[in-house]
């Protein structure tokens, strides 16, 4: 469906994307990354509203620059709020539609059919100034699929959605790839992605970093150099276990607070054996977790195991 | 394509019809015959003519600026440009689209302020022998070669600079259509004004206060050499043309950034 060869994308002496490679065939896919790490650019190439630099991008076996038969194969949405306050949802999403090449009657029915499917038909007739930022997400969706398009991009379609937003968002979303239809979900947060269980592409610095599955992915991640957070009864005893039994490069206990701040090179195996040996120590445990929660963070260890800085264990 | 062009017209016009900018497009149209009719008791108004069009050519101009100019960077501004740009032909939907619309604007508005000039104006005080009629006939095509041409060289302007496409196309007017087209040799020629002046002379006589049009006629001529009616209207024509294909062609191979695009 979309293969990268050696792409680079430069903004003068800004890195878009950096040597990307890869092979996508038709499915989901969750491009996740930190912001401006590259995803729009990403997208963008795809979409062949921007030229790479360097490397070549073919979208269903076409160069996507200035390919007007493929943007009718794909739906666009993109992560700008829309942003006219006097015309309706649907005459917007209807003059969108009719972009496309379709007559007035028949956009106006597309757009009518895809407010719908997104739920806004009870307020598609009201100027969009009127619309909360979730239905004007629902309206940018809702723009994006009325041609019905074999490939859906969405870039950070959570942002400004509340938690109802988000379930009925994803809702969607889980639809849509059940239909064996195909999608690119652009995101920071790797909890919304992972609901849709794609395959991931993790990308950061204009890098591809890693990609597979969830599991994979976790996988590699829970190798990756971690700290690791625990709270419990007796912190200057787990230290001494946790440096007697696993890899530790720099331990730090704060009694008074009774937590224990690890850093390890080799997360997954503490996490999974050192509750075990607390509790035959009779230590209690009432906080375990990584430090390094945010995507930020582990994308910068990719980051350091991609420059050959770091290297995964296990 | 046809369709995407047509669907942003109509669109423009939807967005364009409210009371805040038909209420500014009033006030454009009245300045002009509100300026003569104060001027007209006056006696100051030696040729009215010539008066009724450079302030009926200056409301087209500040139209066109605010119309034809900012065709790319109000879509860039207003985040709309994704959207469009992901549909099929929707640079040049965009480009044709607004330069109708800013063309179609910018004659409306001096055009009824042309008429409105020549309804309040007396016949007795215009230097011209033509009834108000042929002289209205004249310089409603005037105004509509001045939109249609004005409105490709700054539609070009708003393609290749976006922020500062104003700035670019009054700066071209002050020194190309102003300083350039007061030169009696050939550069004074690429100067669509200088063609539009001689169209409007040859058609509309005006020039001498004494009614010798065809003795002031000749002083032109041995001054600015005029051609035919036919070669400037085929000069006009060129230009427009030219711009609205360089246009197209730079719209389509350029890349625009938005500002989340910047954010990369």
């Amino acid at each position: 469906m979309i293969s990268f060869e050696h792409t680079t994308k430069l903004y003068k002496t800004v890195i878009g994307v950096n040597d990307v490679s890869l092979d996508l065939q038709p499915g989901a896919y969750g491009l996740l990354g930190p912001n401006g790490s590259g995803k729009t650019t990403l997208i963008n190439l795809i979409l062949g509203q921007i030229r790479p630099t360097l490397g070549t991008v073919r979208v269903f076996g076409q160069n996507p620059w200035n390919c007007n038969e493929l943007l009718n194969r794909i739906g666009l949405c993109p992560a700008i709020q829309a942003n006219y306050p006097f015309i309706s949802g649907l005459k917007w999403v209807t003059f969108l539609t009719r972009l496309r090449g379709f007559r007035s009657s028949i956009a106006n029915e597309m757009a009518e059919k895809a407010l719908a499917i997104v739920g806004m038909t009870h307020a598609m007739n009201r100027p969009m100034s009127s619309y909360s930022l979730g239905m004007r997400q629902r309206t940018v969706l809702a723009q994006a699929i009325s041609h019905e398009p074999e490939l859906l991009i969405l870039d950070e379609p959570f942002n400004g959605l509340d938690p109802k937003g988000r379930i009925e968002m994803t809702a969607f979303l889980k639809e849509w790839v059940q239909k064996k239809r195909s999608l690119i979900l652009a995101s920071h947060i790797l909890h919304e992605v992972e609901a849709l269980r794609p395959s991931l592409l993790l990308i950061s610095g204009g890098r591809l970093l890693a990609s597979g599955s969830p599991e994979q992915v976790r996988s590699i991640l829970a190798s990756c150099p971690n700290s690791i957070r625990i709270r419990c009864d007796n912190p200057n005893r787990l230290a001494a276990l946790a440096t007697e039994y696993y890899s530790v490069n720099k331990i730090q206990i704060d009694a008074s607070a009774g937590t224990i701040d690890i850093e390890t090179l080799n997360p997954l195996e503490m996490l999974t054996g050192l509750p075990a040996r607390a509790r035959s120590a009779g230590i209690t445990i009432t906080e375990l977790r990584s430090t390094e929660e945010s995507l930020q963070a582990i994308f910068s260890t990719l980051m350091k195991i991609h420059r050959g800085e770091v290297r995964i264990t296990g | 394509m046809l369709h995407s062009i047509i669907a942003i017209i109509e669109f423009e016009l939807f967005r364009i019809l409210t009371v805040q900018r038909l209420a500014v497009a009033l006030v454009m149209s009245v300045f002009p015959p509100l300026m003569i009719t104060i001027l007209s008791g006056t006696g100051v108004l030696l040729f009215p003519e010539f008066f009724i069009c450079i302030l009926c050519g200056m409301i087209c101009l500040l139209s066109l600026l605010l119309w034809a100019t900012p065709n790319v960077y109000s879509e860039l501004e207003g985040k709309s440009w994704t959207f469009v740009t992901s549909r099929p032909h929707g640079r040049l939907a965009i480009l044709f689209g607004k330069y109708l619309i800013a063309v179609a604007w910018s004659f409306l508005v001096s055009w009824i302020g042309m008429s409105l000039c020549l309804i309040v104006i007396d016949q007795e005080i215009l230097v011209s022998n033509l009834p108000k009629s042929e002289i209205w006939l004249y310089l409603s095509m005037i105004l509509l070669l001045a939109s249609t041409v004005y409105a490709a060289i700054f539609s070009f302007f708003g393609v290749i600079v976006q922020r500062r496409a104003m700035v670019v196309a009054v700066g071209y007017f002050m020194v190309v259509e102003i300083a350039a087209a007061l030169i009696p040799a050939v550069v004074g020629k690429v100067a669509m004004s200088y063609h539009l002046l001689c169209l409007l002379i040859q058609r509309v006589s005006w020039i001498l206060p004494d009614n010798d049009s065809s003795q002031g006629l000749r002083e032109f001529q041995i001054l600015y050499g005029i051609w035919p009616s036919w070669l400037h209207l085929l000069a006009i024509a060129t230009m427009t043309v030219t711009m609205l294909t360089l246009s197209a062609f730079v719209i389509r191979s350029r890349e625009y950034l938005t500002l989340e695009d910047s954010q990369v």
